[in-house]
């Protein structure tokens, strides 16, 4: 219980970190936004439907992401999402935060995470 | 794939989203569900494992939607261009609507100029008619009660129509009459003011002190009339215009009080009329009658009827019905009380506002008639267009339906951009109007009532927004609504072809075959109207009018007795003719077309004297002796005048046909005798000495009326005419002619100079301005029904390319096409034009006080106009058949 609410409260702080990384390369589309998370993590973080595309729009919402239908010959459209200018600096932003959380929690814990 | 779509919506549901917004997010997550399910497939699972593995992606219902709720709340209002739910305020939907219609309407360039311009041209043109007529027919009078005043005339026995009033007889009535609380007379005169610089003619009217309070005019400066004004010996007063008053008197308020001299008379000027007045016609000056009611003037002879007429208003409560019937009865009494002068007169009492349009109401509702068909005409062009340009767009209009569009929105929207196109080709029309308004009034015949106030103003711009608007909505209606029928799947099928179905091809047929007629009909009345204008013109006017030049004076009254008129007389015409440049001039009293006739009734001397009621009429005209000559009326019998017909000799005549046939028919004129007035006067016996052709006096469309000359010296009168034959342009030797006269008395005003042609343009005026109005639209009828007939063939080309391919293909030859695209056009040409006979036949009826010369259901005009539509209508119908024949069959067959 405590670890599911903690992992909760984790990937909701970090969740907005991920995402706007893996599109910081490349323009992605939402499945493979998830299917990045749970291969790239081995498992680990899983992002379903109902807790993606909320987050999804609100990071377009904020302007930090900006998604566009695409048509690509004999498929479907699809809707792929890129990072912004804005985003990238929101991104980098996060980065340095994360990082220092991080070192926070190492230097308070003892812990040793490179 | 299994549909995701229901088991995301059930989700969604609860967020109440727009149906734009809900569609992407549907489409989004399915396909994620998609990729879920093919993964799980690919990876080895079952269907129903995949099926499993994929929904669970939904999890609970409530997540999904507590996600979004936060976020997608504050979405901004979905976009225009696909329908929505009918949220948000009407207003702001409205904007938004009006908006998108401009952008569309400014992509569809060229179907908005078209249609543009076709409504211009029709609501323009209306609008110009329609303020024409309004302000001449359909406004009231300028006057105070207005609908209350009535125009009182007497009427000649044995139905010979209206005559002035004689002078005793308006007492009597004045006295006899409780259902008019107020009469006043007035009469045309014209006056010479002299004084200063050049004498001037001036129109006026003489009238009755309460004229003026009767039509409850207050003047600009100084006073009216007072009733001391019109009493027996009072001093003339004189009110002027306000033209007359900023013309010759500088706009000086001083000039109240200032003493004038009109025909040698001193007149005290004692007010101006405010700018805006107008009775009957712009009259420059006004004096009263009653001083000048003396026995000398005649005017209190009942048996003389000078041009008077006169106005009353109805007495409170008092219908014009009743007020006919008291008047009817007094005149019928006044008829038993002098049976000598007054046996078979009545009396005709009408509307004011009647009388003074009678002349010119047929022409104009006539007007009226056509410039509405021409407006049709271009509104089921435009109705074309709008089916033609609906249909474009049914693919547009299937998707948005299928992504849910209410059906309401979209003919709402589609209903918005016929109503936008409308209105700017009203605003347009409103334009092109006003223009055209100014044109007409500039170039109209005088003697229209108030059609120089003619103008823009609120009714008329009500009347085109009206118009504007329900033409918008009319011709939008209907290809809106069955745009919106549309599905989908028809849609998409037909989307290479994109033929219409078949109703709006009947539609379309029914719109063209509608023009058509209507074209048709205004061909038909313009034809007419041409062919009474020709008429007209090659009547025979029964003298030679080239290289004539006329003009009008009047000697002053005080100054000239007969002896000193006659004495001018030989002099002026001897002055005359020694001018370089003329030939002969003569002088009469009343120019032939003219109409300004002196007439009297008569009874000769070898048939028994006719009842009073009965006794014949005829014209009068005193002339000098060259007169026949100088306008080359031909002598039939018998001789003219010379100068042994003098004062003292024996008193002679010469008649016209006219006269002879009706009292002589058959016989000798020569040597009857005839003398006018009543069987009791004292007025000499005359002797025919002559008889000559038939000439037109009262314009070329009326019946040549009986006609006895006399000759000047017998009859020495103040008012002439002088006609005068030169050798080159009649207008070169005019000023010479002037001053010959003036050189003679220098006092003498001389006025309406203009040559014979130009008289007799005059008097066809109206109906060259009739006619080419009705020839302007009838034009445009043909214009606008070619291009429309044009517009549908080369839109029915282009949509059957594909038949037109396929048959190609298999061997037809451009010939064949050709007979096939012209043969439909044909078709419905010929049934245009046969409806079109028909209704001609039957409106032209109302137009047939206008023709003259020509029946209205003359042949030759319909069989050449009906040749006419057809070769346009064939015409418009080869150009793109052409074009259909240039089809290449491979291109035609791809174009899919």
């Amino acid at each position: 219980m405590t670890n599911q609410m903690l992992d909760r409260e984790l990937k909701k702080g970090s969740a907005e970190l991920l995402i706007l990384s893996l599109v910081e390369a490349v323009p992605r589309h939402g499945y493979e936004i998830s299917k990045l998370i749970e291969s790239r993590s081995e498992g680990r973080l899983r992002f379903h439907v109902a807790s993606l595309y909320p987050l999804l729009y609100r990071l377009e919402k904020r302007g930090w992401i900006e998604g566009r239908w695409v048509e690509k010959a004999g498929e479907r459209r699809r809707r792929f999402y890129r990072l912004t200018s804005q985003g990238r600096k929101v991104l980098a932003a996060q980065r340095d935060t994360w990082r220092e959380f991080v070192e926070a929690i190492n230097l308070v814990t003892g812990m040793d995470n490179a | 794939m299994p549909d995701w779509k229901p088991e995301i919506v059930k989700r969604l549901a609860s967020l109440r989203l727009g149906a734009t917004r809900e569609a992407e997010i549907v489409e989004e997550l399915a396909q994620h569900l998609d990729d879920r399910y093919a993964d799980a497939i690919a990876s080895g699972a079952t269907e129903p494992e995949a099926y499993r593995s994929a929904i669970a992606e939904l999890s609970d219902d409530e997540l999904l939607a507590s996600g979004l709720r936060r976020i997608e709340r504050r979405v901004s209002p979905e976009p225009v261009v696909l329908g929505g739910a009918a949220r948000g305020n009407a207003l702001a939907d409205a904007w938004r609507d009006a908006l998108f219609c401009l952008r569309t309407l400014r992509k569809n360039r060229g179907y908005a100029a078209v249609a543009l311009i076709t409504l211009a041209l029709g609501i323009g043109a209306n609008t110009a008619i329609y303020s024409l007529v309004h302000a001449v027919l359909l406004r009231p009078l300028p006057y105070a009660n207005a609908d209350r005043l009535v125009f009182l005339a007497e009427l000649m026995p044995e139905g010979r129509g209206r005559s002035g009033i004689s002078y005793p007889n308006l007492m009597d009535w004045r006295e006899r009459t409780t259902t008019l609380d107020d009469i006043a007379a007035f009469q045309s005169q014209s006056y010479t003011l002299t004084g200063a610089e050049v004498p001037i003619r001036l129109q006026g009217r003489r009238v009755n002190w309460n004229l003026f309070t009767l039509l409850g005019t207050t003047p600009q400066v100084g006073r009216l009339f007072v009733e001391e004004d019109d009493r027996p010996g009072a001093p003339m007063a004189a009110v002027i215009s306000d033209s007359l008053w900023r013309s010759r008197f500088g706009a000086d308020p001083a000039v109240v009080g200032m003493s004038v001299r009109l025909d040698g008379a001193p007149c005290t000027v004692v007010g101006v009329l405010p700018p805006t007045f107008e009775f009957v016609r712009r009259d420059e000056i006004y004096t009263t009658l009653v001083p000048v009611a003396t026995e000398t003037s005649g005017l209190l002879d009942r048996g003389n009827h000078f041009s008077i007429y006169a106005i009353g208003r109805l007495a409170p409560g008092v219908r014009v019905g009743q007020a006919e019937d008291e008047l009817s009865a007094v005149a019928a009494q006044l008829a038993g009380e002098y049976p000598n002068t007054n046996s078979g007169n009545g009396a005709e009492l009408k509307p004011l506002a009647d009388v003074l349009v009678e002349d010119v109401r047929t022409a104009l509702f006539v007007l009226l008639g056509a410039v509405g068909f021409v407006l049709l005409i271009a509104c089921a062009n435009v109705a074309n267009l709008a089916l033609a340009h609906a249909t474009e767009r049914r693919r547009e209009i299937a998707v948005r339906l299928a992504l849910g569009a209410a059906r309401g929105r979209i003919v709402r929207q589609l209903l918005c951009e016929s109503v936008l196109v409308s209105l700017l080709g009203g605003a347009a029309g409103l334009a092109v109007g006003t223009a055209l308004v100014r044109g007409l009034v500039a170039l109209a015949p005088p003697g229209i009532p108030r059609l120089d106030q003619a103008g823009l103003d609120g009714n008329v711009l009500l009347v085109t927004l009206a118009v504007s608007t329900v033409i918008g909505v009319l011709f939008g209606l209907y290809p809106a609504v069955q745009a919106s029928r549309t599905d989908l799947n028809t849609a998409q099928k037909d989307a290479g072809r994109s033929t219409s179905g078949p109703a709006h091809e009947r539609m379309r047929r029914v719109l063209l075959v509608a023009e058509i007629a209507l074209a048709l009909v205004l061909l038909a009345g313009a034809g007419l109207m041409l062919r009474t204008v020709v008429e007209l013109a090659n009547v025979d006017p029964g003298f030679d009018g080239n290289n004539v030049l006329t003009m009008r004076f009047n000697l002053p009254q005080n100054t000239y007795d007969p002896p000193r008129r006659r004495a001018f007389f030989s002099d002026c015409i001897e002055k005359i003719e020694a001018t370089p440049g003329v030939e002969s001039a003569a002088m009469t009293f009343s120019l032939p077309i003219d109409g300004s006739n002196w007439n009297s009734i008569f009874i000769v001397d070898d048939k028994p004297v006719p009842p009073r009621a009965e006794l014949p009429s005829s014209a009068f005209s005193p002339i000098s002796d060259d007169y026949f000559e100088t306008l080359r009326i031909r002598l039939l019998k018998g001789r003219s005048f010379t100068p042994a017909d003098a004062d003292g000799s024996p008193y002679v005549t010469v008649v016209n046909e006219a006269f002879a046939n009706r009292m002589w028919p058959g016989e000798d004129p020569i040597g009857k005798r005839l003398k006018q007035g009543w069987p009791e006067d004292k007025n000499p016996w005359r002797e025919v000495v002559g008889l000559v052709s038939d000439v037109k006096l009262n314009g070329v469309d009326q019946m040549t009326p009986m006609q006895a000359y006399l000759p000047i010296r017998q009859e020495p009168m103040r008012s002439i005419a002088l006609v005068v034959r030169t050798s080159g342009n009649p207008l070169a030797s005019g000023p010479a002619i002037e001053a010959a006269i003036h050189s003679l008395d220098p006092d003498i005003a001389v006025f309406r100079m203009m040559t014979m042609d130009q008289l007799r343009g005059e008097a066809l005026g109206q109906q060259r301005l009739t006619m080419a109005l009705l020839g302007g639209f009838a034009g445009l009828a043909l214009l606008l029904a070619g291009v429309g007939i044009y517009g549908v063939m080369s839109y029915t080309v282009t949509q059957r390319t594909h038949d037109i391919g396929i048959r190609m293909a298999l061997g037809a030859r451009p010939r064949d096409v050709l007979r096939l695209v012209v043969g439909q056009g044909a078709l419905v040409a010929v049934v245009g034009v046969v409806i079109g006979l028909a209704a001609a036949l039957a409106l032209t009826r109302l137009m047939t006080g206008l023709l003259f010369g020509v029946g209205a259901a003359d042949p030759p005009t319909y069989g050449v106009i009906s040749i006419v539509l057809v070769v346009v209508a064939l015409l418009a119908c080869y150009l793109p058949a052409r074009r259909a024949t240039k089809v290449d069959p491979v291109v035609a067959l791809r174009h899919d």
